[in-house]
């Protein structure tokens, strides 16, 4: 068991070369001198030169690559051109706010959605069954940071319940945290919950079909022993894969959800960057979230091989 | 009775002219993923066929019978070209199928047509009964337009279908008028032999004998060859010249038609015969007895992982300890054709293994000859 | 960020089904024969039968009238097309449309609300907001159109070519577009667009460009599959050089998904559009986008909350027409198929008017049927059916009986088999007897006894508790009928455990038991394994112990052995057979094959198109056959057949429900039929003792025995 899940990590080594691989040479290629940009408008030849070799821009591109990596490598994801902030530091002193934000949200997003699919699958076209459709098909259509937006709108400034914007982290006040969390949880939840809810009612429904359903009603079971036992548990199956792909949208819905409520996380990191192009802190930023984006997929294939019985190792 | 109808006349038939199809020490592996998640990344090799040989002539219907995994399905798909092949030969009019690259020469695919058993999935659904049928027309002869359509039409009535159907979509039809189809498609090309591939398997029984009889009719009229791949010894035994029996890829028995139903030699025909259920309850009745007697309530063995020596000798009610070893090779059949068991050919322990079959025969017309001279 | 790409037809919104089965899965599917046939309801999906039922079954349409038809049946998607037809219209003309210029600035009137010469407020630099939505438009066309051309016009070609060609192009492509999946999607963009700066058009081209890779996988993933097909195939085998195959058959039956993603990747780009732009990303100030306008108005949400409602409810009208014009899309198109189902909810709502009434008028009708020229079951008997119909309600308002009036019974310790083609009504038969007929079918007449107790009339409870004590049932596909998810020892205990309250630990035991009485080897070790560690036959072994669990006195085996090989065949009949003698059970034994029928029934009852047409013991049947349909079965066999001769056939198919004959459903295929047979519907009748029959004629043929 170990060893399996060490060989997968192993395998996705690969994968986290070919990510950084691809982002630094297509950034390096693409024209645009930060140098130049960073060095201001009055920049003499010498500054401009001093300013090339502080980024290590002077030396070959494979030299430069292999440099970064050997870096990146050892935790030292370089430094910023404009900050002289290190990346690492500034990429692990905002991932709380997002991690917090995202973990929140995969919480409250699977429990509401799977819990409204069963709802309404139970009792398709019954009036909670079609709120349920309708409040999905709605929020299918209403991006994040647009929910995000009213609820500020309403909880925020008409009402002033919550904090419009800002973020306190949790070790300062467990209160603050969540206070300033809630509208943004409830944003960034309702998009997945709505899909979730959909994909659930479906694979429930599809589920009530198959055979083995028929023989547990011929055995006699009661319904809710049917429905729990033997429809819900592999109904469910594939919806776990479908939470895994759901956190990677949650991790890019949190940027755009944080913009809203001025958030300090990785979002308003990479936008300033991209802004700017800040290539260190760019690189730094993808290759964070693929390492993140990678460990939540084995995760979720470990869970998968736990609720599936046909691929559990025998 | 019919069941050994040895006695009868030999029916008309059309002449069995020359070797036509050629199959010498054919084997064919799949490797199979086993899976896509962290627990499950190996990979499995199924020996789908092993060895086979086999030839079929000119006109001939030859049978192959074989339960599940027993690669009879795998043998037809290679003949045409629609698996690759690991090691043997396959010739077919003198032609070396196996050194062809993957593109096969039109004139090739022109002498092998194909049935499959599925009518529902075999049958392109977005295409018309005109266009399924004159495809091979358009490829093969350059028939367009009416020349096209004219032919159709004689097709569609050669196998019993209505003019009016041409221009119907494949799902407009039952499954024994989708089959009639893709006969009508095949013979399109006017090919020498047809691979039909468990051609009645999913048809009612009052369907089956109408498309069987149609296949019958057509090859009196055509000359063409048939491999005939079934589970359903009963209906292979009466569209066969010969017959094939596999199991687990390898061929254990072939010999002619009657021969193997009358008086099959390898235990795992006697087996599959004994287990085939007869629409009579007085003869189902000794039938049963003859099985229960025999039985050993083995399941299959996995093609993934067959047994060692004879791949029968696990269920086998006449295992002997070199069974269990030693494969053993084609020898001749009392009463024609051959048979890979110990029981038969040189040294063989003489068991009266084959007689079996007629201490247990249900009919009561005489024993064939050459039967009870065993070795 | 939320817009998520449409996976190439794997989820459950996905596409129609790649190859699928029988299209619509209708009657007319009842797919063939006993091996390809669904087991239980015989391949009768009520639903699908009530859609097509009544009536012709097909009309002869092209499929793009039939596409058209079904888009123009659902009133919200025409709706939803004619908003986007509207916006497009305003967006094209909105110089003339617009009350103002877009970029006027007014800032002694900024941050108004609605008022009668500003109808939607103005913005911070006192722009009219209304024109400015109308502007927006422009930039969301725009957008919807730069994206979309450069993802189709790049992703379909790779897509195509690398399904098709596969080997290394394959695995680079696919290895590059798991990186990409490797990250959220906002942060590939962000990368993209890091690249090549912001600003609309650059972001448009990176929203391209990566949403191309949803075409690369779906068609790869189709053409793959479409590769597989056995038409596919059999097209090699005729000869198709690999283009034509692409084009003639591959690409046809791929270009639905096809258009299917097209019109859910136009929703993906406009919310992607106004996720950029809220960004900063996209369109850059003072072009008037949706998603720039939330932003804007996200600083001054403080002074003027209303300058954030319009370009928000015109984001989210937009995309739900959008959606929904790509739902009625997916669910119109299809291959030439038949006439799609009625969407679920017309199917409810037929049923929720009329089908009692409708049912209750059958039920009136089949009651009067059948008269009693024949011996009522002995009241000895375990189970008594009698006059047993089972009718579906039509969407057309009509009703479809497709069990009627069906008689028969079972003695204690007796095997009696229901014999009958695909679509006789066997399969349906048994789930009467269960209880457990889909709705919206119903039991609108007869009576199904056991053990003197009215089936019909017990409550919802009561009969499941018959079910798993009583009656226990058993199914074609063992391994389908198993729950994948759990051991095949608590499946077995289940039942000891509802109805006989055994502990968790006894009823492991007994399953043990159990296990090894149905000749599972090892059977300690197999009550903790899953179904699909298991063979067919070991599976249908499991299946058998599981229906025995509370010794049941009838033991209801649809097809148990039909999907077996016939060697492990033979083993399960054999079992079945030892064990109804140790256990004294009966088994109602429901097949196709009269071989099998031969093999293990003492009597038999023959069914064709919903009725039962003849009953006798197995002996008296064969032998003295007295329905020629009976008689036409036992002829077609091969093995009746003397080697070289003909087979002998019952002309003609079994006809589909909706196409039952009048008078004697038999009478088109039968060769003694008479005018008289053609008109008249026809009651059972019985000649001599035991042996009861549906044939007018029955007294006066001679028919031929069973060889």
């Amino acid at each position: 068991m170990l060893k399996l899940i060490v060989t997968r990590l192993l395998g996705l080594i690969p994968l986290l070369f070919l990510v950084t691989f691809l982002t630094f040479f297509l950034l390096s290629v693409t024209p645009g001198d930060p140098a130049s940009t960073a060095c201001g408008t009055d920049c003499t030849q010498e500054q401009l030169d001093a300013k090339r070799a502080e980024f290590g821009l002077d030396k070959p591109l494979i030299g430069q690559y292999v440099t970064w990596l050997g870096n990146a490598l050892q935790g030292d994801l370089g430094e910023s051109y404009f900050s002289s902030q290190g990346v690492t530091d500034s990429i692990v002193s905002r991932f709380g706010a997002t991690l917090s934000i995202t973990i929140l949200a995969t919480i409250v997003g699977t429990v509401l959605g799977v819990g409204m699919g069963i709802v309404s699958a139970m009792r398709p076209n019954s009036l909670v069954d079609r709120t349920v459709t309708f409040i999905a098909s709605l929020s299918q259509a209403a991006p994040g940071f647009l929910i995000a937006i009213y609820l500020v709108l309403l909880f925020a400034i008409i009402w002033n319940l919550f904090p419009a914007t800002g973020y306190v982290p949790f070790t300062e006040s467990p209160y603050e945290w969540f206070r300033h969390l809630v509208l943004p949880v409830i944003a960034l939840s309702i998009a997945p919950a709505a899909g979730l809810s959909r994909q659930t009612r479906a694979s429930l429904a599809r589920t009530m079909g198959q055979d083995y359903i028929r023989t547990a009603n011929a055995k006699g079971l009661p319904r809710r022993r049917v429905m729990i036992r033997h429809a819900l548990r592999n109904a469910l199956i594939p919806i776990v894969t479908v939470v895994g792909l759901q956190i990677a949208g949650l991790l890019g819905g949190a940027l755009l959800v944080e913009r809203v409520f001025a958030i300090p996380g990785l979002g308003s990191l990479a936008l300033t960057a991209v802004q700017q192009r800040d290539i260190p802190v760019i690189q730094g930023f993808v290759l964070f979230t693929a390492v993140i984006i990678v460990l939540v997929n084995t995760a979720i294939d470990i869970v998968y091989g736990f609720v599936n019985p046909k691929v559990r190792p025998s | 009775m019919s069941i050994s109808s040895l006695d009868q006349p030999e029916p008309a038939r059309p002449p069995v002219g020359d070797v036509l199809l050629d199959v010498e020490h054919l084997t064919v592996e799949f490797t199979q993923k086993r899976g896509e998640t962290v627990f499950d990344r190996g990979r499995n090799v199924i020996h789908a066929v092993t060895d086979v040989s086999f030839d079929i002539h000119q006109g001939e219907t030859l049978g192959l019978v074989g339960e599940s995994g027993s690669g009879k399905s795998t043998t037809g798909r290679a003949i045409l070209k629609l698996t690759p092949v690991k090691s043997g030969t396959i010739r077919f009019d003198g032609q070396d199928l196996t050194a062809m690259a993957k593109r096969v020469p039109l004139e090739v695919r022109k002498g092998i047509q194909v049935v499959f058993q599925d009518p529902y999935s075999s049958l392109n659904p977005s295409m018309v009964v005109a266009d399924l049928v004159g495809e091979g027309l358009e490829v093969h002869f350059g028939l367009k337009g009416a020349a096209r359509d004219e032919r159709v039409l004689s097709l569609l009535e050669s196998v019993g279908l209505a003019r009016h159907y041409m221009e119907r979509y494949p799902h407009e039809f039952s499954g024994g008028q989708r089959q009639r189809i893709a006969i009508a498609r095949a013979l399109a090309v006017q090919p020498q032999m047809i691979v039909l591939d468990e051609p009645v398997s999913s048809l009612d029984v009052s369907t089956q004998s109408q498309v069987v009889n149609l296949l019958e009719d057509l090859q009196a009229e055509l000359g063409v060859a048939y491999l005939f791949v079934a589970h359903d010894l009963s209906v292979v035994h009466h569209v066969s010249h010969r017959i094939a029996v596999m199991y687990l890829g390898r061929i254990v028995e072939i010999g002619p038609s009657d021969r193997i139903w009358g008086a099959p030699a390898h235990p795992y025909t006697q087996m599959l015969l004994d287990s085939v259920p007869f629409a009579n309850p007085t003869a189902q009745a000794s039938k049963r007895e003859a099985r229960l007697a025999a039985a050993v309530d083995i399941d299959l063995p996995s093609p993934l992982n067959p047994p060692s020596g004879c791949p029968f000798h696990t269920r086998c009610p006449h295992v002997m300890d070199v069974c269990k070893e030693v494969m053993p090779g084609m020898t001749d059949a009392p009463g024609g054709g051959q048979v890979a068991c110990h029981l038969f050919g040189d040294g063989s322990v003489a068991v009266a293994a084959p007689s079996m079959r007629l201490d247990a025969d249900t009919s009561s017309s005489p024993a064939p000859s050459g039967v009870d001279t065993t070795v | 960020m939320s817009f998520t790409l449409p996976d190439g037809g794997s989820g459950p919104s996905g596409g129609p089904p790649p190859g699928g089965p029988p299209p619509g899965g209708m009657p007319g599917g009842m797919p063939g024969g006993p091996g390809g046939m669904p087991p239980g309801m015989g391949g009768i999906a009520p639903a699908d039968l009530v859609a097509s039922g009544g009536g012709t079954p097909y009309q002869t349409l092209s499929g793009r009238q039939r596409f058209w038809r079904r888009l123009r049946s659902r009133p919200e998607a025409m709706t939803a097309a004619a908003f986007l037809v509207f916006l497009v219209l305003v967006a094209i003309f909105a110089p003339q449309v617009a009350p103002k210029d877009p970029y006027d600035q007014n800032l002694r009137d900024n941050l108004q609300g609605p008022s009668s010469q500003y109808w939607l407020g103005t913005d911070q630099l006192g722009r009219d907001v209304l024109s400015r939505i109308i502007y927006g438009g422009r930039v969301a066309i725009q957008s919807m159109m730069i994206a979309t051309v450069i993802s189709a016009v790049i992703g379909v070609p790779i897509g195509i070519a690398i399904g098709f060609i596969g080997g290394w192009l394959d695995r680079i492509v696919m290895r590059i577009l798991e990186v990409l999946y490797a990250l959220p999607q906002l942060v590939v963009l962000i990368a993209i667009i890091g690249i090549m700066g912001p600003g609309l058009r650059n972001a448009m081209i990176a929203l391209g460009l990566f949403m191309s890779t949803a075409y690369i996988r779906l068609l790869r993933g189709e053409v793959l599959a479409a590769r597989e097909d056995l038409y596919v195939d059999s097209a090699r085998v005729i000869g198709s050089p690999t283009r034509k195959i692409m084009f003639k058959h591959v690409l046809p039956n791929v270009l639905p998904t096809l258009l299917v993603t097209m019109t859910l990747l136009v929703g993906a780009v406009l919310l992607a559009e106004a996720g950029l732009s809220f960004l900063g990303l996209g369109a850059q100030p003072p072009q008037a986008s949706w998603g720039a306008m939330l932003q804007e108005s996200l600083t001054y949400i403080g002074r003027q909350p209303f300058l954030a409602v319009p370009p928000g409810i015109i984001i989210v009208i937009t995309i739900m027409a959008v959606n929904l014009v790509g739902d009625a899309v997916r669910d119109s198109v299809g291959r030439g198929m038949p006439p799609a189902p009625p969407r679920r909810r017309r199917r409810q709502a037929v049923p929720e008017v009329d089908a009692e009434a409708i049912l209750a008028e059958a039920a009136k009708e089949l009651s009067a049927f059948g008269s009693a020229r024949f011996e009522r079951a002995p009241d000895t008997a375990l189970l008594a059916v009698d006059g047993l119909s089972v009718s579906f309600p039509t969407p057309q308002g009509g009703v479809l009986t497709i069990l009627q009036g069906s008689t028969f019974h079972v003695m204690p310790g007796e095997t009696l088999g229901l014999v009958g083609e695909s679509g006789s009504g066997k399969s349906m038969t048994a789930l009467a007897v269960m209880g457990l007929i889909p709705s919206p079918g119903q039991v609108v007449a007869g009576s199904v006894k056991l053990n003197g107790i009215e089936l019909t009339e017990l409550s919802d409870n009561d009969l499941r508790k018959t079910r798993g004590t009583e009656i226990g049932m058993i199914f074609q596909d063992p391994m389908s009928s198993m729950n994948p998810s759990m051991t095949v020892g608590d499946q077995i205990g289940e039942a000891l455990r509802i109805h006989k309250g055994y502990s968790k630990k006894a009823a492991r035991e007994r399953a043990t038991d159990l296990l090894d009485l149905v000749g599972v080897p090892d059977p300690s070790r197999r009550v903790r394994a899953y179904p699909h560690e298991m063979s067919g036959g070991m599976a249908q072994r499991c299946m058998i112990a599981m229906a025995l669990a509370c010794e049941p006195k009838l033991l209801i085996a649809d097809e148990p052995t039909t999907a077996l090989d016939v060697t492990i065949q033979g083993q399960v009949l054999d079992l079945l057979r030892r064990l109804k003698d140790e256990l004294g059970m009966s088994i109602l034994f429901i097949t196709h094959d009269l071989g099998v029928v031969a093999e293990i029934c003492d009597r038999a009852a023959v069914m064709y198109a919903g009725q039962v047409v003849e009953q006798a013991t197995v002996n008296e049947l064969f032998t003295n056959p007295q329905h020629p349909y009976t008689e036409g079965l036992l002829r077609a066999m091969p093995q009746n057949t003397l080697m070289g001769e003909r087979l002998r056939t019952i002309p003609g198919q079994v006809p589909e429900p909706w196409a039952w004959p009048t008078g004697c459903r038999y009478h088109p295929r039968c060769p003694y039929a008479q005018d008289a047979c053609t008109s008249d519907s026809i009651d059972m009748q019985q000649l001599i003792p035991a042996h009861i029959v549906r044939c007018r004629r029955a007294e006066e043929l001679q028919l031929e025995a069973a060889q």
